[in-house]
């Protein structure tokens, strides 16, 4: 007995046995299948043991075309430096048939994961296999091509383009095309749809006079829906060929053509000659002469669209990008196409009260007609920034502002108080682009900056003390500079001289002082795309961007963090949220 | 002569005040020979948090790297690349084992221990 005590105190002595559980009791693993076909786990972890997230992986054995769509998983908690469990973890999996199985099917699921004692012991990497019968028919159907990654157990932080993406990935067809609607809704809000009402309002009065609101109405459906069509076929396109559509609708030769479009329609309006389809093409068109109009409006609808309609905004990057990502062109197009709707409906309501209020010609409606043209001279010059200098365009709105307060009678004594104020105020607008202009400094926001810079100096070397943009055009450049500052946090703009949200960009979040102050923890490089040439088209591609402006963030290993990137226009104190949280 | 050996070793290896560590277990039975020294032998796994607090914080403790180079001689299995030596088991990492220069077990220490218990359990080493 004496032996024995001796023998026990001895050995727990010299090889300090420990407390530590052994694995197995230390992880309880479990998992059931449930009604529809979810799988249901757990991991049960002993009292002080906890499990690494990221070492929790699901595999699918021997499971021909069954996977995993989709894994819920709780919220870890940080512990020293890592993303851990400290509770038992639950998790539901679920399934996906690409379609090529039927009836029951046996799988095997693996279950991987690593844990620790807090008494100071990790234990070794562990894994258990579940065999299940599963009844295919009860699957979700979904694209082979979904590819969601099955080792993410975790919820993974996703930004607006991701939300977006997921939306269709998660949701039924009604909600999605529902949720398109309302985006395209709240597309319409944003400035990208500006230019399109006075294309639509033009076409409708260049119509006529004696125009009924039934036809206005009539005209404005079909013009949204050839605009629709356009966006559609845009996104399936990008869904089949994942090329970069938006940069081929803005090759120089394309916007000018358009422009030149914009410019005869405005002096159409402006009465200098009647613009429409040579009559034997009316006629071999359409017989019926109520039905006159309908294709040069269908037509107009569908060009509008794509020359205009695609300032790069957030919704039509997340279908595009969940399109390009899925191959699945029918959904892609529909989700776009109800988009358009919904972006298209404010125009329908413009459309028919421009009919509506049409019915009394008169001097009123040479005036209606003359705005309509300048407004469309503003697209053709709008269009042009993509390719012309930004001096050059500058001017030419300056030019245009000035010969238009004139004609409003900005210059004249008498008119109606109201019309003089608006006159006088663009009037004084356009003469300081006039002297951005000359100055040498053209800005559209603060045209009269230059004043500034040269009355205090001090705010220019102030400028200089933060980091600034290192310019890349090609993958090879921007490898360099990812390569020289591995380490460090990085922050990718993608940029054109053509994009007018790039500007915006520039000219108001990132001069933002404290944007500034944010953004010096950051390496500065922004890729220009102005020249769109093959080596811009290969840089954007890399990295999934559709147009600019986008912006990327790397961490310090040299990765994107995909959640980071934003698309669009982004306001200061919406950026600095963004940056503080990187 | 020997003595002198070891006097200078002592005194290098306290100059570096780093904990003396073998590139490989067959190297640490050598030096372990010649020292007339413990092996501790260390295994552990990147992934293993604990075996990274044992680096970073114990191991680096002066008092620690003293009594530790006084006696023994590490050496690190990464279990991640390479196998634990012949009946070395281990239910998870860090788990030290102590062997003389005949790779003959002396002792264990199954988990990390903060720097304080760590120098109790080599002082009962032997």
């Amino acid at each position: 007995m004496k032996t024995i005590l001796a023998l026990i105190v001895s050995f727990t002595m010299s090889f300090a046995l420990p407390s530590f559980l052994m694995p197995d009791e230390a992880f309880i693993p479990h998992a059931t299948l449930n009604n529809t076909m979810q799988i249901e786990a757990d991991i049960q972890i002993a009292k002080d043991i906890y499990l690494y997230e990221e070492k929790i992986k699901f595999e699918l054995l021997d499971a021909q075309g069954i996977s995993i769509f989709n894994i819920k998983a709780p919220k870890s908690v940080p512990h020293d430096g890592e993303m851990v469990f400290t509770q038992s973890p639950n998790f539901i999996l679920t399934l996906q048939n690409d379609g090529s199985v039927s009836g029951q099917q046996s799988i095997q699921l693996k279950l991987s994961y690593q844990g620790c004692s807090e008494q100071g012991l990790c234990y070794e990497p562990l894994s258990t296999k579940f065999t299940f019968d599963i009844d295919t028919s009860k699957l979700k159907k979904v694209s082979e091509t979904t590819n969601i990654k099955e080792t993410a157990a975790k919820e993974v932080e996703i930004s607006q383009t991701d939300a977006i993406a997921n939306t269709m990935k998660d949701g039924n067809i009604f909600i999605i095309l529902l949720t398109f609607l309302g985006f395209g809704l709240l597309l319409a809000l944003t400035p990208c749809v500006f230019p399109m009402i006075p294309i639509i309002s033009g076409v409708i009065i260049s119509q006529g006079e004696g125009i009924t609101t039934r036809k206005a109405f009539a005209l404005s459906i079909v013009y949204v829906l050839a605009m629709a069509v356009a966006y559609t076929i845009a996104g399936v396109l990008a869904g089949l060929f994942g090329a970069n559509l938006q940069a081929a609708l803005q090759t120089p030769w394309v916007i000018y053509s358009f422009s030149a479009v914009f410019v005869a329609l405005a002096l159409s309006m402006f009465g200098f000659y009647e613009l429409k389809l040579p009559d034997s093409l009316v006629a071999k068109v359409s017989s019926n002469s109520s039905r006159t109009g309908y294709v040069g409006v269908a037509i107009m609808g569908f060009l509008s669209a794509l020359i205009v309609g695609p300032c790069v905004a957030a919704p039509l990057a997340g279908a595009l990008v969940y399109i390009g990502q899925t191959g699945d062109a029918v959904l892609g197009g529909m989700a776009l196409f109800s988009m358009s709707i919904g972006m298209g409906l404010p125009l329908i309501a413009v459309g028919v009260s421009a009919g509506k209020f049409m019915p009394k010609p008169g001097m009123w409606m040479t005036m209606v007609s003359a705005v309509f043209g300048v407004m469309m001279l503003g697209v053709a010059i709008w269009m042009l920034e993509r390719v012309v200098d930004s001096t050059i365009i500058t001017l030419l709105y300056a030019l245009l502002g000035i010969g238009f307060t004139i004609y409003l009678g900005a210059l004249e004594n008498g008119g109606h108080i109201f019309k003089k104020t608006i006159a006088v105020v663009f009037f004084i607008y356009s003469l300081a682009l006039l002297l951005s202009v000359l100055s040498g400094k053209p800005s559209m926001l603060q045209p009269l900056s230059f004043l500034i810079s040269k009355a205090a100096p001090s705010i220019a070397i102030e400028e200089k003390a933060h980091a600034t943009f290192t310019k890349v055009t090609s993958i090879e450049e921007l490898d360099i500079l990812l390569q020289k500052n591995k380490g460090k946090k990085i922050m990718l703009d993608f940029y054109a001289d053509w994009c007018t949200s790039c500007k915006e960009l520039e000219e108001v979040t990132f001069t933002n002082e404290d944007v500034k102050k944010e953004m010096d923890r950051f390496i500065l490089i922004q890729a220009d795309l102005t020249e769109n040439s093959d080596d811009n088209q290969a840089l954007s591609k890399k990295y999934g961007v559709f147009g600019p402006p986008a912006i990327l963030f790397f961490n310090e290993n040299g990765d994107v963090i995909p959640s980071k990137t934003t698309i669009g226009f982004i306001a200061p104190k919406e950026f600095l949220q963004h940056l503080n949280k990187i | 002569m020997k003595k002198i050996l070891i006097i200078s070793l002592l005194l290098a290896s306290s100059l570096l005040a780093n904990m003396q560590w073998a590139d490989s277990y067959k190297e640490a039975l050598q030096s372990a020979k010649v020292q007339n020294k413990i092996v501790m032998v260390m295994l552990s796994r990147s992934t293993c948090g604990v075996c990274e607090y044992m680096k970073a914080q114990v191991f680096t403790e002066k008092n620690i790297i003293k009594q530790f180079n006084e006696r023994f001689v590490g050496v690190n299995i990464d279990l991640d690349f390479e196998e634990a030596p012949q009946s070395l088991d281990y239910i998870g990492t860090p788990t030290f084992y102590f062997l003389d220069k005949d790779a003959k077990k002396l002792g264990r220490i199954s988990g990390g221990k903060n720097a304080k218990s760590f120098s109790q359990a080599l002082e009962k080493i032997n």
